[in-house]
């Protein structure tokens, strides 16, 4: 332990910002509790050398000289390192020494939990431990002897619940300066600035409640070693314990016991299953959130550009820079802003999906048939966010254990038809297919709603037959089990999903007010003006004009081999979205209408399912898949699949008749 | 023939005698408390018969049936 102790001397020299990780299992409360320490002081960067998220805050404190920046490390069961988490975990504790740990151990899970708090241990590792959820351990009659644990641990040891006092209400009335219950969480801070500045904390003492400090090396303290086995570990667990805790009722894990009697219920469960999910897609691209949809797009397509017009025509603004800002900017930005109600709705179901713990369950369900391509329920997860967005569903992967299953499901997520490609089927819908209807058994369905169903369904075929090729032929299994917890069911907290989703939401209106306002204004000059910078009438003569009428023979035995449509797939690189912003901008209504048939039209849906992703989907697959080849594969694979498809559809289509 | 978890009925416990299988998934088992004399109940089954569900140190696991089946119990 002397090492400890030097290094903290040591760094005391350097300056007065300190380097706090935290780890714990999965579902322990890490998150929340992250959240709290750090408040809205958060940002999201890149590892540095491992190229994977992390996140950093920084800590707000009452001694303004002391800065501890936090990392919020992957949750794992374990540091030995084998998965792409657990690799990150160890990283940073071992290789990267921060100067202090925080074990977060949920307190009504001590056994297991208590396995990484051992390993921490066993590389003498300076750790505070944070013993979570004490709420609900009082809740649950057990008692847990906080004092002895920690003469075991020979570890610092706070009881907390992150959740309680997280509320919204008590965080204003912490504000106005009230006395509300913080769940521990001042203990804990200013136990971590003792640990990390008081004189001489390094060798991890145990304080008494009396504040007198007991011998460093307390005679009831386990011993364990970097070569223990789990065995020896579970044996030393079982002692703690024995002494350490009394068990009274688990609630949490008799109530999830009741939940799931109804929800992974033989005959219930899948079509619960099913009818949650109905649910979700049902209110997120239903008539609620179409309608705030509707309401944005006629202040971008009327309000707005009016009063735009009588405003820089007040200021005698030339015409060019009213077709600027109208048909480049407030067009592009408006097309891609309309969306936000579908963006909303899909993650705050998500998250919640997540944070109430039935995410586990529908892998739980799914898996059977996910083993049948040859991938796990933990597939399922990643491939379900990939209906919101690419970027975090494909890092989300990283919680597959089989590296070849990890693959498979970073290449096949981008099939799963993203947010962003909503609003390109929705304008082909509303021109092409929302006023017919199809009978079908006897019933009529509006040919709209089936058309958006065969796109997401073909989706999600694509990305089958893919697993099941894939799985067969280069990436076969290594046989990695699959072993997931299934977490009591908890109601999400409030603050904590709020933050989750502005999380979300503010990236999307984010991307809208920077890269697509920069590809808008970007778009509306390639159209504008040709390659000697001098203002078209005919926009077939402008830069996208020539690159367009270039590129557009490829596009011919597709049936859309038009210039406009060839540019829009062009952009729709950048963001998806963009391929909205750019036929709004280059097409009119007219020339839509008369470009496109329905066919060819639904030929141009499938191709957008299918082709390469955007810009920051395939950075994340290549951070993800930590390789330019594989990256590479997957862009061809999937634009290969795309015209495949697309040339089917055109072909078959036209043979039954169809235009 | 000796038992295996895949042998218990759902609501059945029974102590574990061994973990057998690849090292990694034996590793990965006794990480999470799959240790000998460790008691462990089958909960449920999965609505279309696999994964299985189990309790094991208070708290709730799935794995599959032939992950399960090499995991002998006395």
């Amino acid at each position: 332990m002397s090492d400890d102790k030097s290094k903290i001397s040591q760094s005391s020299h350097k300056s007065q910002k300190w380097q706090i990780s935290l780890v714990g299992n999965p579902n322990s409360g890490k998150t929340t509790l992250f959240n709290r320490l750090t408040g809205s002081h958060q940002r999201v960067g890149n590892w540095p050398g491992v190229t994977v998220e992390k996140k950093t805050g920084y800590c707000p404190f009452t001694q303004k000289e002391i800065r501890l920046e936090i990392t919020d490390l992957p949750g794992i069961y374990s540091l030995e390192p084998r998965s792409t988490e657990e690799t990150i975990a160890y990283d940073h504790i071992v290789n990267n020494t921060p100067d202090l740990v925080v074990d977060i151990v949920d307190a009504t899970n001590l056994e297991r939990n208590l396995f990484l708090t051992l390993q921490l241990k066993s590389h003498n590792v300076p750790t505070v431990v944070a013993l979570n959820m004490m709420d609900e351990v009082r809740k649950n009659g057990d008692k847990i002897d906080v004092d002895k644990l920690s003469a075991m641990l020979n570890m610092p040891v706070v009881p907390i619940s992150a959740l309680s006092g997280s509320g919204f209400l008590s965080q204003i009335m912490r504000r106005l300066g009230k006395n509300v219950d913080d769940g521990g969480i001042g203990n804990l801070t200013s136990r971590i600035v003792q640990e990390v500045c008081g004189s001489g904390c390094g060798c991890g003492c145990v304080e008494v409640s009396d504040g007198s400090s007991k011998e460093c090396k307390s005679p009831l303290e386990v011993s364990v070693s970097v070569d223990s086995t789990p065995e020896k570990m579970y044996s030393e667990i079982d002692k703690i314990i024995k002494e350490c805790l009394v068990r009274g009722v688990n609630k949490n894990i008799d109530r999830s016991f009741k939940i799931d009697k109804i929800l992974t219920n033989k005959w219930l469960g899948i079509p619960i299953f099913l009818a949650i999910m109905y649910l979700v897609f049902q209110i997120s691209f239903g008539d609620a959130s179409s309608a705030i949809t509707e309401f944005i797009e006629g202040l971008a397509d009327e309000t707005v550009p009016q009063l735009v017009e009588s405003w820089l025509t007040s200021l005698d603004s030339p015409e060019w820079i009213i077709s600027l800002v109208n048909d480049g900017i407030v067009a592009g930005v408006g097309a891609v802003l309309s969306f936000l109600p579908q963006i909303f709705f899909l993650f705050l179901f998500l998250t919640l999906l997540e944070d109430t713990g039935y995410m586990a369950r529908a892998a739980f369900i799914m898996d059977r048939l996910f083993k049948q391509v040859g991938l796990s329920g933990k597939s399922f997860i990643p491939m379900l966010m990939g209906f919101g967005c690419s970027v975090p569903a494909v890092m989300a992967a990283r919680t597959l254990e089989d590296e070849n299953d990890r693959k498979t499901t970073i290449i096949i997520t981008p099939f799963m038809s993203c947010g962003a490609r909503l609003p390109i089927y929705a304008l082909f819908v509303g021109v092409f297919f929302a006023k017919t209807n199809i009978e079908l058994f006897g019933y009529s369905f509006s040919s709209g709603g089936v058309v958006m169903m065969s796109i997401y369904l073909l989706g999600v075929l694509v990305a089958v037959f893919s697993a099941l090729l894939f799985k067969k032929t280069i990436l076969k299994g290594d046989g990695t089990p699959f072993v997931m917890e299934l977490p009591p069911y908890r109601v999400p907290g409030f603050t904590s999903t709020i933050m989750h989703l502005w999380e979300k939401v503010s990236g999307f209106v984010i991307r809208a007010g920077t890269i697509i306002f920069a590809m808008s204004i970007l778009i509306w000059l390639c159209q504008s003006y040709d390659f000697t910078f001098t203002a078209v009438e005919d926009n077939a003569e402008s830069i996208f004009g020539v690159v367009g009428h270039w590129i557009a023979p490829i596009f011919e035995p597709l049936g859309f081999g038009d210039w406009r449509a060839a540019v829009a797939l062009l952009t729709g690189f950048i963001a998806k979205e963009a391929v909205v912003s750019t036929m709004e901008i280059l097409y009119t209504a007219q020339d839509f209408e008369a470009f496109f048939t329905p066919l060819t039209a639904y030929a141009f849906m499938v191709f957008t399912l299918l082709y390469l992703p955007c810009l920051a989907a395939l950075a994340a697959m290549k951070q993800e898949l930590n390789s330019w080849k594989w990256t590479i594969f997957a862009l061809l694979y999937q634009t290969g699949v795309a015209y495949g498809a697309a040339f089917i559809v055109f072909r078959v289509g036209h043979l039954l008749g169809f235009s | 023939m000796k038992k295996t978890v895949t042998d218990l009925k759902v609501g059945e416990s029974g102590k574990i005698q061994k973990v057998t299988g690849n090292s990694g998934y034996v590793r990965r088992l006794s990480e999470m408390g799959f240790t000998p004399g460790t008691v462990v109940t089958l909960k449920k089954k999965a609505p279309l018969g696999d994964p299985l569900e189990l309790e094991i140190r208070e708290y709730v696991l799935t794995i599959r049936k032939s992950s399960a089946s090499l995991i002998f119990i006395e």
